[in-house]
């Protein structure tokens, strides 16, 4: 058992006054509390003779007990509250699991597309990736959702590979697309790989909701934004 | 439309554990499953609308973000077009309302589902969405304890798959 300068842990006393908090509602319990009763009203004219020696040691003697109690419990409450953090970090993480298996299909795709859209709506193919590493539940979901894979997007420095393009283009089954490509006249390999692009998506063309085209040489840019209407 | 005596009228709804709420027809028709119901049982004022997959508790809540937002203009059909317009920006009064412990969170969500309350089923998955994005796999694995059930083949193969992903 634990020692400090004053008090001890003592489980078996923290018992006794547990229990005399339950029955009698009074954690000091009726011995005790008759002792405290008693020494509190001795005066100075009441102690003479032996007294004058035992008083002071009866009275340690209820300090060391419930000292002992009190100590008893805060190392008691010590314990506990590292299990407490524990018990309430995975009661957190279980309403999440128990919350999110719950849910529908549909509300789960929902969901990824919120956490995988831009400021502008577009939807972020990278992130739409990471959620379909995440397991096969999510995977299965993040591919059958059409409406992730709708952005198509080439940058003037890189790109999606052709493989994925094609799947993205598959993935989003008959959905409407929106087409964003950037290019770079000064660097060499942008024109053909914008032709490239272009061969992979120009068979969706019907499909095409918005293509926007933003070309520069060097440091000068320019943006082109084909609408519904200007694509038909 | 609602008419003004729809507008006085008080409708009874009866959750799943039995509890009865009476709320203002205004309210109660913020649900598009409870406004066709009512269409459903005409000018009977009497009859309980029977929600038996809310509880009591879940229906409280809920019931408390359609008063706050019983004035709101009903919700336009989706369109195309609202697709590029997601954002997750909640209003300040609905932060604060879906404030929740995570099990209410999900409650609230299926309810504005089952009741096809759009705006607030919004509000759910916003939150959520809120809660994974950014995140990194392992991230969102430890949030909602799941396990990486790919094999070592089928890993490779997603690595392989998103290589062009990695770097961005």
């Amino acid at each position: 058992m634990e020692k400090d300068a004053n008090f001890r842990i003592d489980i078996d006393k923290a018992i006794e006054a547990a229990q005399s908090w339950k029955v009698n509602n009074d954690p000091l319990g009726s011995s005790w509390r008759k002792e405290l009763v008693d020494l509190s009203r001795r005066t100075f004219e009441d102690v003479r003779g032996s007294e004058v020696r035992l008083l002071p040691q009866r009275s340690e003697s209820l300090v060391s007990d419930v000292g002992t109690i009190v100590k008893t419990l805060d190392a008691l409450r010590d314990l506990l509250s590292s299990d407490l953090e524990m018990a309430q970090s995975s009661n957190t993480t279980v309403s999440l699991m128990c919350g999110l298996a719950l849910l529908p299909g549909e509300i789960f795709g929902m969901i990824f597309l919120l956490a995988c859209s831009g400021e502008t709506g577009e939807v972020d193919l990278v992130a739409v990736t990471r959620l379909s590493c995440v397991c096969r539940h999510f995977r299965d979901i993040v591919h059958s959702d059409s409406r992730l894979w709708t952005t198509i997007t080439m940058s003037s420095h890189t790109t999606f590979p052709s493989k994925f393009l094609m799947l993205c283009l598959s993935r989003s089954k008959d959905s409407v697309l929106d087409i964003n490509a950037s290019l770079d006249i000064t660097v060499m390999e942008s024109m053909p790989r914008f032709v490239e692009f272009l061969n992979i998506i120009a068979p969706h063309c019907h499909r095409w909701r918005s293509f926007n085209l933003t070309y520069s040489i060097g440091r000068l840019t320019a943006t082109t934004l084909l609408t519904d209407t200007k694509c038909q | 439309m609602s008419t003004t005596e729809d507008k006085t009228r008080k409708v009874k709804l009866v959750t799943s554990d039995n509890e009865e709420f009476e709320v203002d027809w205004e309210v109660a028709t913020r649900s598009v499953l409870i406004k066709h119901m009512l269409e459903d049982i005409g000018e009977s004022e009497e009859q309980a609308i029977p929600l038996p997959n809310v509880t009591a508790n879940v229906l409280k809540k809920v019931l408390e973000w359609c008063e706050h937002h019983r004035k709101d203009p009903e919700p336009a059909p989706e369109s195309s077009d609202d697709n590029r317009k997601r954002t997750l920006e909640i209003g300040d009064w609905d932060a604060k309302f879906i404030q929740v412990d995570q099990e209410m969170l999900f409650e609230i969500i299926l309810a504005a589902n089952y009741l096809d309350i759009k705006a607030l089923l919004d509000v759910g998955c916003k939150t959520v969405a809120n809660m994974i994005k950014g995140k990194q796999p392992e991230e969102i694995r430890k949030m909602f304890n799941i396990v990486n059930d790919f094999t070592p083949e089928e890993e490779a193969q997603i690595k392989k798959e998103n290589e062009w992903a990695e770097d961005r």
